[in-house]
């Protein structure tokens, strides 16, 4: 079956906002409350950094999945 | 209850004073030759622009009304806010400013709504409830409004499409607003809908007038504020998706921040028709506005109509969102 362009579209809208909400719930549930790798400022510091390159990456990597997803509807329908 | 009553006829005066400002204005324009040619016209006919400045004044007019009404300094970093992303928008428009140059002054729009701390850091999320981002929540409001209003500004590709798109992206604010109880917000998305509408009016197919940059930026930046200003990011963040998308597809293929005018292979073309068709050239960048034609040729009444559509959805899965939110 082949699915109109603008269906693609909506499609993309869609997976656009279900995987926006798992990315926020990823970082604030899981990212967000981690504990720190130790008591001292040091550790704390560590955390801090590695939280902020953990969300980094899960948000780069929302963005990744959102060109492999342009890139597959125009393979598919503009570039063909 | 009064101050609704207040607010419906305030935002009734923005329709009015916008209506009639751009009808002024595109007489005014066309009398003093600030025309640009319509490419996606056969006959390549001249258009007035910009409608930013009438657009300004029908809704700085209630903000400024507001503020001296209610000594509420919302209203004020609101207008502020909007104020200055206007000014780059029409610098920008009578005289071209890079795209990293246009970008980063819009930053500036931001300050106002951080210097007079009208935000609220305890975002609001879906299930989880409220959350605390006292020390993120600042860089993002600084990273909304250049994002937001430069989003709108790219989206500017078609007759009607910004003004469309402004018009329904209202709803995503009004309803969660009304959900929430936040009654004394409640003219932020009124006046974006009400101006948006007036000027939708004369920028549909076939537009009598564009918005130009300082029309799609302050759009943007009202839109922005307002998402910060009412607590409803996410529901507008939701609403501006395809805007997002649109503005990072753009990025991605050229790898920069450029002017709209400085791209060398154009993402739609004219046919003898006078159909649009989605460029087939790897150099042309992957807009939304390249994506949508490619069903085949359509008029660009179809095309803008497309771009619409697509928010309307966007806008009712932010409108179920803030329903989750709710509850």
């Amino acid at each position: 079956m082949k699915l109109k362009n603008f269906t693609y579209l909506i499609l993309l809208v869609t997976f656009s906002w279900i995987s926006l909400l798992f990315l926020t719930y990823l970082i604030l549930i899981l990212i967000v409350p981690f504990p720190p790798l130790s008591n001292d400022s040091l550790g704390s510091v560590m955390t801090s950094v590695l939280k902020v390159i953990l969300s980094f990456g899960f948000f780069a990597a929302w963005l990744g999945s959102l060109i492999v997803f342009r890139n597959y509807i125009a393979k598919k329908n503009v570039l063909k | 209850m009064e101050l609704l009553y207040l607010f419906v006829i305030l935002s009734g005066i923005c329709f009015i004073t916008t209506l009639f400002l751009i009808i002024l204005s595109i007489w005014f324009l066309k009398k003093k030759n600030f025309l640009v040619v319509d490419y996606h016209k056969l006959d390549k006919r001249l258009v007035p622009k910009p409608a930013g400045p009438a657009i300004f004044v029908g809704i700085a007019l209630p903000l400024a009304f507001l503020f001296f009404y209610t000594s509420n300094v919302e209203y004020f970093a609101i207008l502020l806010s909007v104020f200055i992303v206007f000014l780059i928008g029409v610098v920008d428009d009578f005289k071209v400013l890079s795209g990293n140059m246009k970008t980063g002054l819009t930053i500036l729009g931001a300050l106002p709504i951080l210097f007079f701390r009208v935000y609220n850091p305890h975002l609001l999320f879906p299930i989880l409830g409220l959350t605390r981002l006292t020390i993120v929540y600042p860089l993002i409001v600084l990273l909304a409004i250049p994002i937001i209003a430069n989003a709108m500004n790219m989206i500017d590709v078609y007759n009607g499409t910004v003004s469309g798109v402004a018009l329904v992206l209202s709803f995503s604010q009004l309803i969660p607003i009304l959900l929430y109880g936040k009654q004394g917000d409640v003219i932020f998305p009124l006046l974006l809908m009400s101006s948006s509408f007036a000027f939708y009016l004369f920028n549909r197919y076939p537009s009598k007038i564009f918005a130009g940059d300082s029309g799609s930026l302050l759009l943007g930046s009202l839109f922005g504020a307002t998402a910060i200003v009412s607590g409803t990011e996410i529901p507008s963040l939701i609403a501006f998706v395809p805007a997002i998308l649109n503005g990072f597809y753009i990025l991605a293929s050229v790898k920069k921040f450029i002017e709209h005018r400085s791209i060398k292979e154009r993402p739609v073309q004219l046919n003898e028709d006078g159909l649009l068709v989605a460029s087939k050239h790897k150099e042309a960048p992957m807009t939304l506005a390249r994506l949508i034609v490619a069903d085949g040729p359509m008029s660009e009444k179809e095309a803008s109509s497309k771009i619409i559509l697509l928010f309307v959805y966007s806008v009712a899965l932010a409108i179920l969102t803030s329903f989750l939110m709710r509850g």
